[in-house]
């Protein structure tokens, strides 16, 4: 129950290009900004949006394959699909909800495996419930049942925590977990939460602007981020630029740095190395800038300060510090971080 | 108000019952039930497939056959009656094939009756299907199919349990429109007691010669209307 898909299209200004594999029991997280191609991603291996070019393979069996002619239409396709915003059937109580696909599919015994799931789920009171007086979570079990009721091969689960408060979601995130260790088919889940990914995914791609940045674990992707927005996710510092002789070169700025690589190479320093002085800092780290600080937040592991420098740069320092420095937005203030705190690898 | 009060002031009300009771009254209202509930089903039939297309397709011509459709709303129902004449007359378009292939005469009939109360009153069928059908959900039909639900199990199982109240508002207003249907019948399907004339056209002849029965079947024609309208309002119409 391998999914092997290669997925082009174009829609409005997205293009959409991704390369995906993911093998039986295997759950892969689709990480990515808003508008990178994720929803559509899910839609073409469904079959709601038919790709242009490229080849969607489950199973062994050819879903679509626009340069053969092959179109496996949306229902004959066993994929299940959780909805962002879940789609149940309003006219429709949750059981009836569950056991649609099972009549679609005329599997006997519909009702009874539709209860038994939704017992699973912790529903088994809620069974004839209309989804108007089911509650965000509820309504989300639901949904959930209703896509893996028809046991099919591939699951695609379109942020299935997104809409829920944030108790709700530490606890249907661990449920979730639970039911997609039992799974047998391929799974693939967009979030852009990395908690989220952190918690379900085995593997990790990172979609952005309909190219796929990064993929891996997520250990990986975060101790080695190739873009902006993992950068941002993981809140560390990420600059891009050539290396030569313990020096990278970014934009035309210097960054001292220990390494022995040369070329293209990615430069990650944590904000908690960057050290802030109101006066020009003697002693031994070679990089050594003046800036000007934008903006100061209060964060969950010390104070993020936002600096403008030689190179754009996001500092993370104790409340004291900041206090002590007398740090507002529109400081002009000195700052320093060691050559060895900065991790270079490959571009 | 004026017009509805004169109606009430003048009623016979003491010889309503008898007035009602006459047997051209009653031929009257058996037809215009007879011709109203087919012209109705007639609608459903041919409307709910029609509002589909419009609601869910697209396609060149879009806008010229929605057009088309509420044309009849807006077209003096004289002018209807005229066109059903010139398509469907012993010299129409369609007439002369139907009377020389099948002998079937639609003008001067009950079926012509029904027909020009159809022409007349689809119109209001297709509007309220189209907007309820508009405000389904098309991911909820995508859901299905997801499901693996075949278009037909689709339609059957979410887009018509969720578009029946708007078939409903849609074949209420419709049937309204068709019991008080005038200009269109009597100009295609004539004035033949207990054959086309249906209440209106009753009440138009019984001026002349009861004007009592006419103020009597006028009322109740006003009835109808009043309910219709008052029980569609809140639970299906957005008037507001």
């Amino acid at each position: 129950m391998t999914l092997d898909a290669r997925v082009q299209l174009a829609l409005g200004s997205l293009q959409l290009d991704v390369d995906l594999t993911a093998r039986p029991g295997e759950v892969i997280c689709v990480l990515g900004p808003n508008g990178a191609g994720k929803t559509t991603l899910l839609r073409a291996l469904a079959g709601l949006a038919p790709i242009a070019a490229g080849r969607i393979e489950l199973a062994g069996t050819v879903l679509d394959d626009p340069g053969a002619g092959q179109l496996v239409p949306v229902e004959d396709r066993e994929v299940g699909y959780l909805f962002q915003d879940y789609q149940l059937f309003p006219h429709l109580s949750a059981l009836e909800n569950v056991a649609f696909g099972l009549r679609a599919r005329h599997v006997r015994d519909a009702v009874s495996i539709a209860r038994r799931w939704l017992e699973r789920v912790g529903l088994g009171e809620q069974l004839s419930a209309r989804p108007a007086s089911l509650s965000g979570g509820q309504a989300q079990r639901v949904a959930l049942a209703r896509a893996l009721a028809t046991d099919p091969r591939l699951v695609l689960l379109d942020e299935p925590l997104a809409a829920l408060d944030a108790t709700t979601k530490v606890a249907l995130r661990r449920e979730l977990r639970k039911h997609l260790a039992d799974f047998q088919g391929a799974c693939l889940l967009v979030t852009h939460d990395p908690v989220d990914a952190a918690a379900l995914a085995g593997t990790v791609v990172v979609l952005e602007a309909g190219r796929v940045s990064q993929r891996g674990g997520i250990a990986e992707i975060t101790a080695h981020p190739r873009s902006r927005y993992v950068a941002d996710l993981v809140g560390v510092n990420l600059w891009r630029g050539h290396a030569a002789a313990g020096l990278v070169d970014v934009e035309g700025v210097d960054v001292a740095a220990a390494t022995e690589l040369e070329g293209d190479v990615f430069a990650r320093l944590h904000p908690r190395a960057v050290a802030l002085f109101a006066e020009p800092p003697h002693g031994s780290p070679r990089n050594v800038w003046p800036g000007r600080a934008i903006s100061v937040d209060a964060g969950s592991g010390g104070v993020r300060v936002q600096i403008e420098s030689r190179l754009p740069i996001v500092a993370e320092v104790t409340p004291a510090a900041v206090a002590e420095l007398d740090i507002a937005a529109g400081a002009d203030l000195w700052l320093s971080f060691k050559a060895s705190e900065v991790d270079v690898y490959p571009a | 108000m004026l017009p509805l009060a004169g109606l009430v002031v003048r009623a016979p009300w003491g010889s309503a019952l008898t007035q009602l009771r006459s047997p051209d009254a009653l031929d009257a209202l058996r037809l215009s039930l007879v011709c109203s509930l087919s012209a109705t089903a007639l609608s459903i039939a041919l409307g709910v497939p029609l509002a589909w297309v419009q609601a869910r397709l697209t396609f060149p011509g879009q806008s010229l056959l929605r057009a088309l459709t509420t044309l009849p709303m807006v077209l003096p129902p004289v002018v209807g009656g005229v066109a059903l004449l010139l398509a469907f007359g012993r010299r129409g378009l369609l007439g002369g094939v139907l009377f020389d292939t099948f002998g079937v005469r639609l003008p001067f009939s009950t079926a012509g009756a029904i027909l020009a109360e159809t022409f007349v009153a689809l119109p209001f069928l297709v509007i309220t299907v189209e907007a309820g059908l508009r405000s389904v959900d098309v991911r909820l039909e995508e859901a299905a199919r997801t499901l693996g639900a075949r278009p037909w199990t689709v339609f059957r199982r979410v887009t018509l349990p969720l578009v029946a109240p708007s078939i409903f508002a849609g074949a209420v207003l419709c049937w309204s429109r068709a019991l008080g249907e005038f200009g269109a019948t009597i100009t295609f399907a004539g004035n033949f007691p207990g054959q086309t004339q249906t209440l209106p056209l009753a009440v138009y002849l019984l001026l002349e010669t009861n004007p009592d029965a006419a103020v009597v079947l006028s009322l109740l024609l006003v009835a109808v209307s009043l309910v219709v309208l008052v029980s569609l309002r809140d639970r299906y119409l957005r008037l507001t």
